[in-house]
């Protein structure tokens, strides 16, 4: 069968196969996913990623830190925080009205498990990069005492496929519902969770028009800044192992100035999406089954040196 | 019918590699009736199927593994070879000992495998313009199985290069909501992954092996062909009514490879006439799960037809 004659495919074999230069970063990424243990790439790491040298240099600073249990009892730490703080600020009651069926119910309910997941560590990362980044110069490295303990690679089992629609979408309705979150969260992008929810739009109609006047009340940037302080203090010891040297970076004409920023507006913005999505998961569970992490880790710390 | 309309019938089951979506009515009849879709499709090919044969029978249309609303991570086998274990798997989970198969495309080619190697699961067979022998993978699923596709082509260029191979398939223009609808859980970067995974595992192996063991084939088979698919061309249909005993071979004409869209009313009535005239063994166990049934008064027996407003419902 003839293919189309102007997207010949194997034009675009002969681009990617022979270009080797996006592999580096590819590879990182699977990284990635493998150590934050997510069935998707985040933006936060996609973003990122968009200056190869900066993402390579900080992976490789990063990665024993969010593969340590200390990373992951700290981010379990936050998690029940937001949780506690969610559960006062109201509730969505979004569900109920709606006939999802078997199938849909599924999928969100797995797919608002998978952000109660890693936004807590996403969050956690941003106030660690932020950190290191509004740094004049690097510091020396201080060695930890102990040993580090690795939690297991790759994502849970059960763990959904972390899916997003592509934006702007097509539909007009839809797509006057994502501005409205966009504008509404105050920031330049719809985040990513809601171009999951996107994938049910009256899901996402639904939630959002009972979310957003919890959002809008004054208790909700209260609870998003407590939030915040909390991801602070429980980056701070798990900072001081963390260094990103320069040179490379400047080397390569790159910009850490541009990660900076990148990372206090997540800093900024991820608290607000921890706790959205919890609301909207207490549609599913109740506040003492979320404060457990869906995909709990054995973190039992051990003694020794950090290498 | 939508596809989030369809979406919503959907039910879910837990298998040991991950999820099924599937489609169900007519839970309360003995006899079941399985449909299986094919490439790049879902569930949804057989809608109009589904409400009217859940009328008379149990019909249960799952989304393969890798497919439709079916679990797309990249983690497990889609070959065809695991897709028939996943399937028995389902029947299990769902208690249907046994069923008819009614599969187009690679499903068709994947009811050869079910009749061939899990042959007392399977009571007959209706296979429409499926894959045999070395009729697959055509020459775009070849190219779209490829691992570097993932990077070489976005979403979009993968729906438009899909949609313009499905054309291919209809007589007439088919409508831009129609494809759309068809195409919509390949629509996101992890459907698109999971499309190309599938293309991927698409193995001519894995149907020129069972040549040898067709002519041993006990259960009773239709052939529905669009004669003029340009997928699977004809010759393939007489080549497997020579090989497969207690065969019949019906030609539909003004038809493509999408035949079950193109001309749905022949296509039911000749499924149905083949139903009734190929009877199931009574001494077969009826399906678990319909005893406590058998003290409901008897309904008025229903006709399977396509009213034309169901049909473009």
């Amino acid at each position: 069968m003839r293919l189309m004659p102007d997207l010949k495919l194997t034009n675009y074999f002969r681009r990617t196969l022979f270009n080797e230069s996006g592999l580096e970063t590819e590879s990182l990424l699977y990284d990635v996913r493998q150590t934050l243990r997510v069935t998707g790439t985040t933006s936060l790491f996609e973003k990122l990623s968009e200056q190869p040298v900066v993402f390579r240099e900080t992976w490789t600073a990063l990665k024993p830190i969010l593969s340590s249990t200390e990373f992951e009892q700290a981010a379990d730490e936050l998690r029940e925080e937001a949780v506690d703080l969610a559960a006062r600020l109201g509730h969505v009651h979004a569900v109920k009205p709606l006939d999802l069926g078997e199938s849909r119910a599924h999928h969100i309910e797995a797919s608002l498990r998978l952000y109660h997941y890693i936004l807590p560590k996403l969050l956690l990362t941003a106030c660690l990069l932020e950190r290191e980044f509004g740094l004049s110069r690097p510091h020396a490295i201080k060695p930890l005492d102990r040993e580090i303990k690795r939690i297991p690679r790759g994502a849970p089992a059960r763990m959904i496929a972390l899916e997003k629609i592509d934006l702007p979408p097509a539909d007009r309705e839809l797509r006057q519902s994502l501005e409205d979150v966009r504008s509404t969260l105050g920031l330049n992008e719809v985040p990513e969770e809601f171009a999951t929810l996107a994938l049910w739009p009256d899901y996402l109609q639904a939630s959002w028009k009972n979310l957003k006047p919890l959002i809008q009340d004054a208790k909700f940037p209260a609870a998003a800044n407590q939030l915040r302080t909390k991801a602070q203090l429980l980056a701070e010891p798990l900072a001081i192992s963390l260094t990103v040297p320069r040179k490379n970076i400047e080397d390569a004409d790159e910009s850490i100035d541009a990660a900076s920023t990148q990372m206090r507006a997540w800093v900024q913005t991820l608290p607000s999406s921890v706790l959205n999505i919890i609301l909207l998961d207490l549609d599913w569970h109740k506040p003492r089954e979320l404060r457990a992490s869906p995909f709990r880790v054995e973190t039992k710390k051990s003694e020794g040196v950090l290498q | 019918m939508t596809w989030l309309e369809y979406q919503n019938r959907q039910k879910i089951a837990e298998l040991a590699d991950g999820f099924m979506s599937y489609a169900e009515g007519g839970r309360e009849h003995n006899e079941t009736l399985i449909f299986l879709h094919g490439i790049p499709t879902w569930g949804y090919m057989w809608k109009d199927y589904l409400h009217v044969f859940s009328r008379t029978r149990r019909v249960i249309v799952p989304d393969l593994m890798g497919y439709g609303f079916s679990d797309k991570r990249d983690v497990f086998d889609r070959s065809l070879a695991r897709q028939a274990s996943y399937l028995v798997e389902l029947m299990d989970q769902l208690q249907v000992k046994s069923a008819t198969f009614i599969a187009h495309d690679l499903g068709g080619g994947l009811a050869l495998r079910l009749a061939t190697e899990y042959a007392s699961r399977v009571d007959r067979l209706v296979l429409v313009n499926t894959v045999s022998y070395d009729s697959w993978p055509i020459e775009l699923m070849l190219q779209l199985g490829h691992p570097r596709v993932e990077r070489a082509l976005p979403t979009s260029a993968v729906r438009q290069l899909l949609k313009w191979a499905m054309r291919q398939g209809f007589t007439s223009r088919p409508s831009g909501e129609l494809l759309d609808d068809i195409l919509r859980p390949y629509s996101t970067e992890t459907g698109k992954l999971s499309l190309i995974r599938n293309a991927s595992a698409l193995n001519t192996n894995l149907t020129t092996e069972l040549t040898p063991k067709l002519p041993s084939m006990q259960a009773p088979t239709l052939l529905l062909w669009g004669v003029d698919d340009r997928f699977q061309p004809s010759y393939y249909a007489r080549r497997l009514q020579d090989d497969i005993p207690n065969c019949e071979l019906v030609r539909i004409e003004g038809a493509r490879h999408f035949v079950m869209l193109e001309q749905p009313q022949q296509m039911i009535r000749e499924i149905s006439r083949f139903l009734v005239q190929n009877p199931i063994d009574k001494s077969q166990k009826p399906a678990i799960g319909t005893d406590e049934n058998l003290s409901k008064p008897k309904r008025k027996k229903k006709k399977d037809t396509l009213s034309p407003g169901e049909l473009h419902a």
